[in-house]
């Protein structure tokens, strides 16, 4: 009988509720969750450190190895995959001091907004669900459960010392976790190598951090000049853009990008040949890809989606795609 | 059908549906009786509210009746898949109702988690379609309410309702065609291509929320492969005009 095997169970929650200290506790003040989150944004980029931790997705686990270490106020990070193929991925030039939008949404600190967007309590309930430990260290655990169907949910647990993050759980519908990333070990203190250090393997990536795409220490969110979303889920921003010259002048790539200060989203936007340019729609782990394509008087573009949120929200997004004046005028490819 | 007593039969069946436990058979007889059962809505708030109650939950979350305001609001939104589906079935034939009806199962498994068939398999969807059936079905029963709105105990469940996958696969990603089949050219050159142009794409965007998703290098870790691709080229074969 489901109702009384319901009702067991509900003796059993009760049972457990009472016998865990640290049992469920919504953090009233929205301060002390914005903190909580300026902190962990900051500490991932400020402090030096280095770990192995795994991803998984899907039914695969990979794992990986970080190191962060900061001189003379720059960042300086590696990524090594020791999982599939080898692959590597340094980033250097990005200013400890330099905070972009999704820094300053997660923090509260954007102004120029609409009350609506100063505060991601709009968009997400948070919950402080006690501590638990990973990678040898105690950490608050803090549930992020998102207030519409138009985003993911997150279960974050945050180094208790240092605020930097130990776990995530990427959270979506029927609260089925979509990817799981965990440090396995993090060791704090400067890098033994620290500095720029050199690529080790052929399929290895260096990559600036500081490009185009995003400013530093905006005062208010930057304004679209070629492409604009009619639709955005409401507290997602835009965040930048930038055109990539693929082969010659004809060729390129529009980027836009938009965050929440928690989940981002990216949207590109390139001119196709042909009428019939594919279609469709992809996925592999929590990342959506939605293909698909805008008329613009006679010509075509491919518009792609791409973003740790949901299909419907990736394709509404693709579907709200369109140029602004400055497009036509401005010679976007066009003739 | 005014009735004085919720039956045992009926009871059962909704605290099944509280813990989604409910079979389809069950899920419509109660969305059937619920239409007009007054006392069936009220016996759904308090199951609901008793489990909040216990997840301590009750602070967030306003327990008015949102049923009308939501069914309102999905009245308005014209963008639902509901349009595409009936555009689909109307105009493009068999074939493409059944990559329709593949790439529903398809989203709604991905979304899950569960993985679908990738590229690599895609000459023979119909022998790994049904196997999704299963997961697609039970992530598309949801609770009738927005998420956030059920419990947020987030932790409880782990990584994929699909079970072993092997690695490779893992990295592949999973591309559902929009248009109807035959119209794709399905070599693994093209695949290959394909895959090469999504993992890309994939890689600009983690550099991107690297920079505003606040958590360092993490996103770069969903990258599958580096390339050097710039571009993803024009198919070779000739593709039927799309039909939207």
């Amino acid at each position: 009988m489901k109702f009384f095997w319901w009702a067991g169970l509900i003796r059993i929650l009760c049972l457990g509720v009472l016998l865990s200290p640290s049992s469920v506790h919504a953090v009233s003040p929205p301060a002390e969750i914005e903190s909580l989150l300026a902190r962990m944004s900051e500490s991932t980029r400020q402090l030096d450190y280095r770990g192995l931790f795994t991803y998984e997705y899907g039914g695969s686990q990979e794992t990986l190895r970080v190191s962060h270490s900061v001189v003379n106020g720059v960042e300086y990070e590696r990524l090594e995959h020791l999982t599939g193929p080898a692959r590597e991925i340094f980033r250097t030039g990005r200013k400890v001091d330099c905070d972009y939008i999704g820094d300053q949404l997660l923090s509260g600190r954007l102004q120029g907004l609409s009350s609506n967007y100063s505060s991601l309590e709009h968009f997400y309930l948070f919950y402080l669900r006690g501590s638990e430990r990973v990678a040898g260290r105690e950490a608050w655990v803090l549930d992020v459960v998102p207030r519409d169907q138009f985003r993911y949910g997150y279960s974050l647990s945050v180094d208790r010392e240092t605020g930097i993050l130990l776990k995530s759980l990427l959270i979506g519908r029927n609260k089925k976790v979509l990817e799981r990333f965990q440090f396995v070990e993090l060791d704090l203190g400067p890098v033994a190598s620290a500095g720029p250090a050199v690529p080790t393997l052929a399929s290895s990536s260096h990559r600036m951090a500081d490009h185009a795409l995003s400013e530093c220490n905006l005062l208010q969110p930057p304004t679209a000049e070629i492409w604009q979303a009619n639709w955005l889920p409401a507290g997602f921003l835009f965040t930048g853009q930038e055109r990539k010259q693929l082969e010659g002048d004809s060729v390129w790539r529009d980027v836009l990008m938009f965050t929440d200060g928690l989940t981002s989203f990216s949207v590109f936007i390139e001119p196709v040949a042909e009428v019939a340019a594919l279609e469709g729609r992809a996925q592999r782990g929590a990342t959506a890809v939605y293909l698909s394509r805008l008329q613009v008087g006679d010509e075509y573009f491919r518009v792609t989606v791409v973003g740790e949120i949901p299909l419907q929200t990736i394709q509404r997004v693709a579907a709200s795609i369109v140029p602004l004046m400055a497009a036509t005028q401005g010679g976007v490819g066009v003739d | 059908m005014p009735k004085a007593i919720i039956s045992l039969s009926q009871s059962e069946a909704l605290s099944a549906l509280v813990d989604d436990e409910a079979s389809e058979f069950e899920l419509r007889r109660i969305l059937k009786a619920s239409e007009d059962d007054l006392q069936l809505k009220q016996e759904w708030q308090r199951y609901q509210l008793i489990g909040a109650a216990i997840r301590k939950d009750l602070p967030a979350v306003s327990y008015t009746d949102l049923s009308a305001s939501i069914s309102a609001a999905i009245a308005a939104d014209s963008e639902f898949d509901i349009r595409d589906e009936s555009i689909v079935s109307k105009s493009a034939g068999k074939i493409a109702a059944l990559w329709s009806t593949l790439g529903r199962v398809a989203v709604a498994a991905s979304v899950a988690g569960a993985v679908v068939f990738g590229v690599q398999s895609y000459q023979s969807p119909l022998q790994t379609a049904g196997e999704n059936i299963t997961a697609a079905v039970s992530s598309s029963t949801p609770s009738g309410l927005p998420i956030g709105y059920g419990a947020p105990e987030m932790a409880a469940r782990t990584v994929s309702a699909a079970g072993y996958r092997p690695a490779t696969l893992g990295r592949q990603v999973d591309f559902v065609p929009r248009q109807s089949a035959p119209a794709q050219p399905k070599s693994n050159a093209y695949n290959a291509e394909l895959q090469a142009y999504l993992n890309h794409l994939m890689l600009e965007h983690a550099e991107h929320a690297a920079l505003n998703a606040s958590r360092g290098m993490m996103p770069f870790a969903r990258v599958a492969e580096l390339d050097t691709q710039e571009r993803f080229g024009e198919p070779a074969g000739s593709v039927a005009p799309i039909t939207k």
